[in-house]
């Protein structure tokens, strides 16, 4: 089924402004992501889509061979096409909850992208209806306007290790270990059968584990799910008003959708899990005799093991039922995401696609271990980094991604001056766009990243190691002591470029052996032609002494030769690496290259660059950037190494029909940092998403 | 050590973000021209043994990528290639290691000695034998760490009262069949590798078995070359029973 929705989600493209269900995602959501179908439908048609490769390998994937009722089109999976489509996540430190809206145009065809024996388990109660799925980890509730997808992902460690929680619900970690010797297992309780009663009524068998023979194992064959009371599980994650206590006001506009009561004191900081009535998880066991002790006893093992796994499915269960009822009866914008003005901010109607990130710190919070958040306090790690978002733009001229991130106003005043070096206008005179591949471009002022360094060194260790922050702060003083900042920016200046020049055929010596008489073989060196692209880095420098010295010191060593000017480094020193490396200083800048040819000429002063002004202003106005022509790899690689013709032709075909792409950002405005990705639409394809789609189908016949 | 670079990486987050994304492009870089044909690769293994009048002996075993050094660089640069994770130079070093190990736990078999070449990728493991039949419980060793069940070995013999040296090869259905399950492209890997094996003895040799097989110069060693597609097809055998001059 996830596939299906998966599916769901990226048709979805085609979803509505008629009935945008954005109001349903909650104001403190993590994440949020959009897919507007309307903009999508001005750039291809829905036949088209179907014809194309996509298309049709997305219809063949759904009419599976025994499926009875064929889709001949994406209409027929009764999405609202020209609707938007919302994913977003939503963590607590119990649960992470994955959503998808999805604006439905005919529920009855909706229904239908399930296979039978899904459509035979759905819960229908009037137009409402649900299907639980993936252990009831996830449900789909829709009605015939909408369709809302939770998928709960419990968060297993924070539950075993916060002490609160663990007796809140009898979770407790189960170490195969410690079943072995002198172990004698807590007792467990047991209790005869239970059933699952969902928001609808419905009962469904639950087992947990099979029953055995095995007495240990007689006490955890099920758990009684009526046994908790109604109100009991709440949905941790609530749309919660400040200092409010009681029910929330979703609820009091649907009298129909499941009680959840909740007690709520936060402001705007989601909780863990509310209260569950302890009696729910504890009191369903009855004691059973501890194991004897001194052997590893594997039903003991089992049975704890079992035990824990249903308190988890539980849980995951109730928290992931209130939270989709939560969302699915709401009805007002009250505390929804269309009251953030971050999430606002992210929103653009020209857009195709939308992706908005609360904070950092909750991401980097989601992938830390509870114990590195709660003891080494590294929860606050990312502060000073806001919001993120990003927006896919797709029209005739480009497919374009634009992103910013939120910084505080210190991290934006230090960013804006390690920011404010753009790149050495030098470097253009040494770029050849008509065979240049492509460049990554760099630049910051060495200088004051060294003044702001220690700053963020000693705010950020002093944080997180609140034990030794006098130690951290004395580093910090002590880094500032021993570096000279200036001097170190003269060596380094901070900005650099490293460009794929070119591509094209070169000698390359290889061992091989020869016989005598008797057979006895001796290395040989013989040379081959290969394909092998080439590099230029250049990076400025005002002070090239501390460089020639150590040039100086591979001559010494005789790792590194110098001839007219050139440096040129032994392959011991570049061993692993295909190229041998030139290294030339001149006009304050070095350059390191895998042509000689290229690097002699800059010595010379001879090498003939030609950048054009696209190109021209992509290097030198953002302090960091990236191009990549693929055109300028066509017809440079030969039939022989590529393999066969046939493959080789299609290679050429794709990089000659890909438009060139380049990546920038401009630093730091309005305490933003912004970039952008931009994919150029070659002039024989009409609009990006065509474009996009012909290049997904010339890279599939490279397989 | 570990915290503090992550506290590191934190704490410069935009900046290493970028670095990274420098870094990645290049990697981007690098794959995107090396992909296409880094499956073209050619390989050379290489099988010497040389036999004293006693039974004794030294075995070389050689693999040499020096011809295909520029693609076997650039794919050490990945971490996965084809669906197959890419080994560190560490981890191919630590390998031989082990394999040296093995070795001189194995009755017979002493001066276990190997070489890494990264420059020139070409590696060797050399080794004296007892007897030669030393060599044939190797071949076992590895079936059985392969979990190869087969009663079907290739053996190595040496007849001191007939002065005769057999190569008993056998080919494996199986490899075949195997072969056949590889993605397309990994079988490209094969298509230029050749295998070389060169038997040298203390006398002349006086004929041989496999026509495919041809002697030197100076008539006492035998040197057969094919290609490693042959051998996995079952098209060449190598085989050879030598008869040396009494």
């Amino acid at each position: 089924m996830k596939k299906i929705i998966l599916s769901a989600f990226l048709l979805s493209a085609y979803a509505a402004n008629a009935q945008d269900l954005a109001y349903k995602i909650p104001k403190n959501a993590m994440a949020v992501a959009s897919v507007r179908g309307e903009q999508l439908l001005q750039l291809m048609t829905v036949a088209e889509f179907d014809q194309s490769y996509l298309g049709k390998e997305l219809l063949e994937e759904i009419n599976y061979s025994k499926r009875k009722d064929k889709f001949k089109s994406i209409e027929d999976f009764g999405i609202k096409l020209n609707g938007t489509v919302y994913y977003f996540n939503q963590q607590t430190d119990s649960i992470s909850y994955n959503c998808l809206l999805i604006p439905l145009a005919d529920a009855q065809k909706f229904e239908k992208i399930f296979k039978q024996r899904d459509r035979d388990k759905i819960v229908r109660n009037g137009e409402n209806r649900k299907l639980y799925n993936d252990g009831d980890k996830a449900l789909l509730n829709w009605n015939n306007e909408f369709a809302y997808f939770v998928f709960g992902d419990l968060k297993d460690k924070f539950l075993e290790e916060d002490s609160v929680m663990a007796e809140r619900y009898g979770i407790k970690e189960v170490n195969y270990s410690d079943y072995y010797n002198n172990y004698a297992p807590e007792a467990v309780e047991a209790d005869d059968s239970y059933a699952v009663d969902t928001a609808y009524g419905v009962v469904e068998a639950y087992p947990v584990v099979e029953a055995t023979k095995d007495e240990y194992y007689e006490g955890v064959k099920e758990m009684a799910y009526e046994d908790i009371p109604v109100d009991a599980p709440p949905p941790p994650v609530m749309y919660v008003e400040p200092k409010s206590v009681g029910i929330d006001r979703d609820d009091e506009e649907d009298d129909d959708a499941p009680v959840m009561v909740q007690v709520e004191e936060q402001t705007d900081y989601i909780d863990a899990p509310p209260v569950v009535a302890e009696a729910a998880y504890d009191v369903a066991y009855t004691t059973v005799e501890a194991a004897p002790a001194n052997d590893f006893n594997t039903s003991a093992y089992n049975k704890a093991y079992e035990q824990q796994r249903a308190i988890k499915s539980k849980l995951t269960t109730d928290w992931v039922n209130g939270f989709a009822s939560k969302g699915f009866s709401k009805t007002s914008i009250n505390n929804s995401i269309l009251e953030n003005a971050a999430y606002l901010r992210s929103l653009d109607n020209s857009a195709v696609a939308t992706f908005y990130l609360s904070d950092m710190q909750s991401l980097y919070t989601g992938f830390l271990p509870y114990v590195s958040r709660r003891y080494f306090g590294l929860s606050n790690i990312m502060e000073g980094y806001g919001s993120v978002n990003a927006k896919l733009f797709m029209d005739n001229e480009a497919m374009r991604i634009t992103s910013e991130m939120e910084v505080d106003e210190a991290k934006a005043t230090a960013y804006k001056k390690m920011y404010k070096r753009k790149p050495n206008k030098k470097f253009a005179k040494y770029i050849n766009s008509d065979k240049m591949v492509g460049f990554v471009s760099y630049s910051l002022d060495t200088e004051e990243y060294l003044n702001e360094f220690p700053k963020m060194l000693n705010s950020n260790y002093g944080r997180i190691f609140g034990l030794y922050s006098d130690e951290i702060g004395l580093s910090a003083e002590l880094f500032s002591l021993l570096l000279d900042e200036k001097a170190v920016a003269k060596v380094v200046k901070g900005d650099a470029i490293l460009l794929l020049n070119d591509i094209g055929p070169k000698e390359y010596t290889y061992t091989t052996y020869d016989y005598d008489d008797d057979y006895k073989r001796t290395e040989v060196k013989k040379t081959k032609t290969e394909t092998l692209p080439d590099f230029l880095f250049m990076m400025s420098t005002d002070d090239t002494r501390l460089i020639m010295r150590l040039l100086n010191y591979g001559i010494n060593k005789e790792k590194v030769t110098l001839k007219n000017g050139i440096y040129t480094l032994d392959n011991k020193i570049t061993r692993g690496n295909p190229f041998s490396i030139h290294v030339l200083i001149k006009d304050g800048i070095l350059f390191c290259g895998t042509s000689y040819r290229d690097i002699q000429q800059i010595s010379t002063d001879n090498y003939h660059g030609n950048l054009s002004k696209e190109h021209r202003n992509l290097l030198l106005k953002n302090n960091m950037s990236m191009l990549f022509n693929p055109k300028n790899i066509v017809g440079k690689i030969s039939a022989k190494e590529f393999g066969n013709v046939r493959k080789l032709t299609d290679f050429n075909n794709l990089m000659g029909s890909t438009g060139p792409m380049y990546a920038r950002t401009t630093g730091v405005k309005n305490n933003r940092i912004s970039g952008e990705m931009v994919a150029e639409v070659p002039q024989d394809k009409v609009n990006a998403l065509k474009y996009f789609f012909s290049l997904i189908e010339q890279a599939a016949k490279l397989d | 050590m570990a915290t503090s670079n992550r506290t590191i990486f934190a704490q410069n987050f935009c900046l290493l973000l970028k670095l990274s994304a420098m870094l990645r492009k290049l990697r981007f870089f690098l794959v995107l021209i090396f992909i296409p044909f880094v499956f073209t690769s050619c390989f050379e293994i290489i099988e010497e043994i040389t036999m004293r009048a006693d039974g004794s002996g030294d075995m070389t075993i050689t693999i040499n990528l020096s011809q295909s050094k520029t693609k076997v660089a650039s794919i050490l640069l990945m971490d996965s290639i084809n669906g197959y994770k890419v080994p560190s130079k560490q981890m191919i070093q630590r390998e031989v290691n082990e394999a040296v190990a093995d070795l001189k736990k194995m009755p017979g078999i002493s001066n276990v000695k190997s070489t890494t070449d990264f420059t020139n990728y070409i590696g060797t493991i050399t080794f004296s034998f007892k007897e030669i039949s030393n060599i044939n419980n190797i071949s076992k060793k590895i079936l059985e760490t392969q979990k190869i069940k087969t009663s079907n070995i290739s053996t190595y013999s040496y007849n001191k009262a007939t002065a005769t040296f057999a190569r008993d090869y056998k080919y494996y259905a199986t490899a075949k069949s195997e072969f056949n399950k590889l993605k397309k492209e990994d079988k490209e890997v094969f298509k230029t590798a050749t295998y070389t094996s060169i038997y040298r003895f203390a006398n002349t040799i006086a004929k041989h078995s496999n026509p495919l097989a041809k002697v030197s110069k100076s008539q006492k060693a035998v040197m057969q070359k094919c290609s490693v597609m042959d051998l996995i097809n079952g098209k060449t055998s190598v085989t050879n029973i030598v008869q040396l001059s009494k």
